[in-house]
């Protein structure tokens, strides 16, 4: 069913696997909906994704691809001079934070996802 | 005066003595650990990664932030300059080959120290890759596969707020970039002395300062063991925790003799990652969830790729600082210094920086070297200061050797200049005159003491007219005290060794 | 007032001029668009937010200054909902940046302000720009001027109609794959997509990074020019802003007016003209190929064969970038919290699924999909290879002397509010011409070409990467055959 090839229908089991990736929570109606519009959205991708990989392109975000055609945006990356002041704050997190005793961004301890990281 | 300093990390584990060493081996059952490291070095920039804040150990909490650090609605990265010209210099110094072209990439997480729910790093186009690191002249080379650029998280804190969890994001952003190895490192005790190494090369280029208890140096390492001498690899796991380098040698030790049993004991080792218990001793296993490790990677939009060009790497190769290695062999071949010198001094940049000077000055390299690694060294290991600090300016060092070169004072009265030089900051010269120091030469005051001597104790006085030459000893003692140490020993012993020919 | 209307017939470079010689005062022209914005609000649900008295006090700030203040001295502007303002709040359209004020300002919004202008409100937008027609906001749809049984397009639909409705002469839109030239389109005003990098991203919130921009809407060429001029630029805090020269583009719009469109090379991409398009949108660009013919414009047949790959292109990429883009919304650091006390997983999924809404999360479960373990290659990587044969399409046609390109703006008038809501590809499928612009990197720009059945109906002119000078020459041309002149 979850063929990774990409060929075979998205099942309800791949559509909770990728709520739970995209840390949604999903409601029964809204996981039957999805299963079947992303089933729908991506066979309209199939015509791009059964064409020829192109050797020549590599894996950059296209618009800084190193081939022509050019795009827009920056030729190449500029460096920050290391003497650059942040772009301040107006407001301290005190203003728009949900909860930020003593300093601190409070959250819910971390239980079962505390050590579910690898940086 | 050749008190041996301590080196760090570099000599063998506290404690560890080859007793222990064989009773490990034992535990090993024949297998061979195959261990690769992946190490995260702060780099020593004055702002962030990828925004103008600043970086401040002990800062309070959530005062180092900015919209980019906060992950604001909004806010873009730009690259820091100075960070990306040390993590070249770094690269470089480890004999990477850095490329022209290197891509930022974000990896997606969710944790709440990361506050864009990805973290910028680089994936498959790193800023170099194929170096490596020698764990000593000539000795076991370890094949380093990349170094990247990456910005570090914040930090979680458990202990703050009752029944929550608090996130300090002064340290979000922060330049890091991560070392890692081709497994091949082969024992624990190799793993500690690799990461010496890294050290040492890393603050010689200044890239990082690598102190671990602030956590600008990171180990997490790959471990995996197989029968001796064979050519295949093991199942692996990945140790995380280890916050010192006796952490890494103890945690991998425990690793790999673990794995040594479940293989000798038929089982299969698991693939998973464990995290060291330095207060237990135990490596246990996180729990995990399988989809925790779909991070999605993909180049990061928001940046171009870092273009470099070739004259600019050849630009920074050319400008790279010598390395100890290479400090090292000068030390032994221009200066004629014995390799255990050259090798004590080279350990640190600073000190070979403060050994240089001082032999610079006096023109003696031994002297300066023993010095060094003596009275200045024990003085950095007791007050736990670096040797920048070191008090009297290495002039007043330099005198202090020439009047001990040029017999002004006596090598132990020396010490006593030096102590007093510590105390009050004043010239060694202007120490023995006021102290007295200096060595007496005087021939009528040096006879007056022998004769002082002498007849203090006629018993012995009698026996050394006799011949009893071993008592010359004695009477230099008492002559010394007599003198307060300044009586010139040379022509002491001469004048006393007269009265055994009279 | 609610229909359509224009703020005032003078082009906004002619009100700045007024307000920076006395004639006119900032004041009254800010009073002007505050009692229009209370009614057409009322009628259309076109703002999010305003604050009349911050914004008088910023117009008396600026008749009370010393003389010359800049090209857009006192004129009043409308910006969208996702470009960063201290003052009011930057919500997106969505819950889970209810109330949420933001702490920095966006660098386009930093321009206007050093350039006079005054800033009115923030508009209503489809939720963080995803949609075609403003149905997706938290906060209900916005209404189109011409006909409020129906959208005014989106995402950038509060912006259009606040032109439409006359309630200022300008305002900000932001484009991901056609939403400030769609809804300009349907509401019959001009909107502008400039060349990825040629307007800073900070502070525009992220939707999809490759492809976001910033553009302008306004009655006229020359006004959405002028508006362009100020925000467009090199920007330090933006690193894929290009830096190059943005030059005079009014005078541009000026030339095209003035001088017609001799020796112009018009491309008719036959790609753009087949099957779908309704009558009376092929009928008005019929009408609009004609005038420019007529006012000296050569017409040559271009082929661009990877259009009909944009659209699935455009939804692979737009969502894989959008799910990163959107992973901050996690009710840790600003925003609303929905806390069901479960610990830290429940915290995140609770804030995440009541915050979002269902197109959102439908495209971040997309574009989670697509970048997960084993899908990569698949979509991502041949989205990637897609994109850029499309974007050869167009550097053939430019590189074979055409200087810019006309295409209808969007298939479709504007249609009925719900109509599409319950088939996304169909939604979708409004951005057919448009998204490959965005893909491209390349500028565009859509024009009122007339009306159909009563509705307005937009024509699209492209033009190569860096020439919107060109670009305005041409439809400002278009603009001026069409009013008859020559």
């Amino acid at each position: 069913m979850d063929d990774p090839s990409g060929r075979a229908a998205i099942g309800r089991a791949e559509v909770l696997r990728i709520a739970r990736l995209a840390r949604l929570r999903l409601g029964d109606e809204e996981v039957e909906l999805f299963t079947r519009q992303l089933n729908d959205i991506l066979a309209h991708a199939q015509e791009i994704a059964d064409a020829e990989p192109d050797a020549s392109a590599d894996a950059e975000p296209y618009a800084f691809a190193d081939e022509e055609p050019a795009r827009g945006g920056a030729a190449s990356l500029r460096l920050r001079d290391p003497s650059a002041q942040p772009d301040p704050l107006v407001a301290g997190p005190e203003a728009f934070a949900p909860a930020f005793p003593d300093g601190l961004f409070a959250v819910p301890r971390l239980e079962a996802m505390d050590e579910d990281r690898s940086p | 005066m050749s008190r041996a300093p301590r080196v760090d990390g570099a000599g063998p584990g506290i404690g560890d003595g080859t007793a222990a060493a064989a009773e490990s081996e034992d535990r090993m059952r024949g297998y061979e650990p195959v261990i690769g490291l992946e190490v995260h070095v702060q780099l020593a920039t004055t702002s962030k990664m990828f925004c103008g804040d600043r970086y401040d150990f002990g800062a309070e909490p959530n005062t180092r932030i900015c919209p980019v650090c906060l992950g604001l609605p909004g806010a873009l990265p730009t690259v820091n300059r100075e960070a990306v010209e040390l993590a070249v210099r770094a690269a470089l110094g480890l004999h990477c080959t850095v490329h022209e072209r290197s891509v930022f990439a974000r990896k997606n997480y969710f944790y709440p120290d990361l506050p864009k729910g990805y973290q910028i790093t680089q994936f498959d186009r790193p800023l170099a890759t194929g170096g490596h690191l020698d764990l000593a002249e000539g000795g076991q080379r370890v094949r380093i596969r990349r170094v990247h650029v990456e910005e570090d998280a914040g930090r979680s804190l458990h202990d703050r707020l009752e029944g929550r969890t608090a996130v300090d994001l002064n340290r979000a952003g922060v330049p890091l970039i991560e070392i890692v190895s081709e497994p091949d490192v082969r024992s624990a005790e190799d793993a500690r002395v690799y990461l010496a190494r890294l050290k040492q090369v890393l603050e010689y280029l200044g890239a990082s300062d690598c102190d671990m208890e602030k956590g600008s140096l990171r180990v997490d390492a790959n471990v995996s063991v197989r029968p001796a001498g064979s050519a295949q690899l093991g199942t692996r796991t990945e140790v995380k925790n280890l916050n010192s380098f006796a952490h890494v040698e103890h945690a991998l030790r425990y690793e790999a003799e673990r794995q040594a049993g479940v293989l000798a004991g038929g089982g299969a080792v698991v693939h998973e990652t464990r995290l060291w218990d330095a207060a237990k001793g135990v490596a246990r296993p996180m729990r995990g969830k399988e989809e925790s490790h779909d991070y999605r990677y993909f180049p990061e939009p928001d940046l171009p790729p870092l273009v470099l060009t070739a004259r600019e790497i050849e630009a920074a190769r050319t400008a790279l600082p010598e390395l100890p290695e290479a400090r090292a062999r000068r030390f032994r071949e221009e200066l004629g210094l014995p390799a255990y010198d050259a090798d004590v001094l080279t350990a640190n940049r600073e000190h070979a920086d403060f050994f240089e000077t001082l032999a610079g000055l006096t023109g003696d390299a031994k002297a300066a070297s023993n010095w060094t690694m003596g009275e200045v060294l024990a003085w950095t290991n007791e007050t736990g200061r670096p040797i920048a600090e070191f008090p009297p300016p290495p002039e007043h060092l330099a005198e202090l050797i020439a009047l001990v070169a040029d017999a002004t004072v006596s090598s132990t009265a020396a010490r006593d200049v030096f102590a007093l030089m510590l105390e009050r900051g004043e010239r060694p010269r202007d120490i023995v005159v006021a102290e007295g120091l200096a060595q007496v030469r005087d021939e009528g005051t040096l006879a007056s003491w022998v004769a002082q001597a002498l007849d203090a104790h006629p018993q012995e006085a009698a026996r050394l007219r006799s011949g009893e030459v071993k008592l010359v000893g004695f009477f230099m003692g008492h002559v010394m005290r007599l003198s307060g140490g300044t009586a010139d020993p040379r022509q002491t012993s001469e004048l006393v060794r007269q009265e055994v020919e009279r | 007032m609610s229909g359509p209307a224009r703020f005032d017939p003078r082009p906004i470079g002619d009100l700045a001029q007024a307000v920076r010689t006395g004639e006119e005062s900032a004041r009254a022209l800010a009073e002007t668009a505050l009692a229009r914005l209370g009614p057409a609000d009322e009628a259309l649900n076109i703002f999010l937010a305003s604050d009349p008295d911050a914004t008088l006090a910023a117009a008396d700030a600026l008749d009370a200054g010393p003389g010359a203040a800049g090209p857009l001295a006192g004129v009043p502007i409308a910006l969208k909902d996702n470009l960063a303002t201290a003052d009011l709040p930057t919500t997106c359209g969505s819950r889970i940046l209810e109330n949420f004020v933001s702490p920095y300002e966006a660098t386009v919004v930093r321009r206007l302000r050093a350039a006079g202008a005054v800033i009115v409100g923030k508009t209503n937008m489809d939720e963080f720009a995803m949609g075609s027609s403003t149905e997706n906001s938290a906060y209900g749809p916005a209404l189109n001027p011409h006909d409020p049984a129906r959208v005014p397009g989106g995402s950038s639909g509060g912006s259009a109609a606040a032109v439409a409705a006359g309630v200022v002469p300008a305002a900000l839109g932001s484009e991901t794959g056609g939403s400030v030239r769609q809804p300009a389109s349907l509401s019959g005003v001009v909107g502008v997509k400039p060349t990825y990098g040629r307007v800073s991203r900070y502070g525009l919130v992220a939707f999809a990074s490759s492809l976001d921009q910033v553009g302008t809407l306004a009655n006229t060429v020359a006004d959405a020019a002028a508006v362009l001029e100020v925000i467009a630029g090199v920007d330090p805090l933006d690193s894929t802003s290009a830096d190059v020269p943005v030059g005079d583009l009014v005078g541009a719009a000026r030339a095209g007016a003035e001088e017609g469109l001799r020796g112009v090379v018009i491309g008719v991409p036959r790609e753009c003209f087949g099957e779908g398009l309704e009558g009376g949108v092929r009928a008005r660009c019929e009408g609009a190929l004609e005038a420019m013919a007529a006012a000296g414009a050569e017409l040559r047949d271009v082929s661009l064969p990877h259009t009909a790959l944009a659209v699935p292109t455009y939804y692979v990429i737009a969502p894989a970038e959008a799910s990163s883009n959107l992973a901050r919304y996690d009710g840790v650091r600003y925003g609303p919290r929905w806390d069901p006390e479960t610990g830290l997983l429940g915290m995140y999924e609770e804030t995440r699924a009541r915050g979002f809404g269902a197109e959102v999360k439908r495209r971040i479960m997309l574009g989670t999909y697509v970048l997960s373990a084993g899908y990569y290659d698949r979509y991502y990587s041949r989205a990637q290879q897609a994109r850029m044969r499309i974007a050869s399409d167009f550097r053939a046609a430019f590189g074979a002397g055409v200087d810019a390109i006309f295409t209808p703006t969007s298939p479709t008038t504007a249609f009925g509010l719900g109509e599409r809501t319950g088939d996304p590809y169909r939604m979708y499928l409004a951005d057919v011409f448009t998204a490959t612009a965005n893909l491209a990197g390349i500028p565009g720009i859509s024009v009122p070409i007339g009306f159909a059945d009563g509705l307005p109906v937009g024509g699209q002119i492209l033009a190569d990467h860096f020439a919107e000078a060109t670009m305005f020459r041409v439809a400002a041309g278009l603009e001026r055959a069409l009013a008859g002149g020559s």
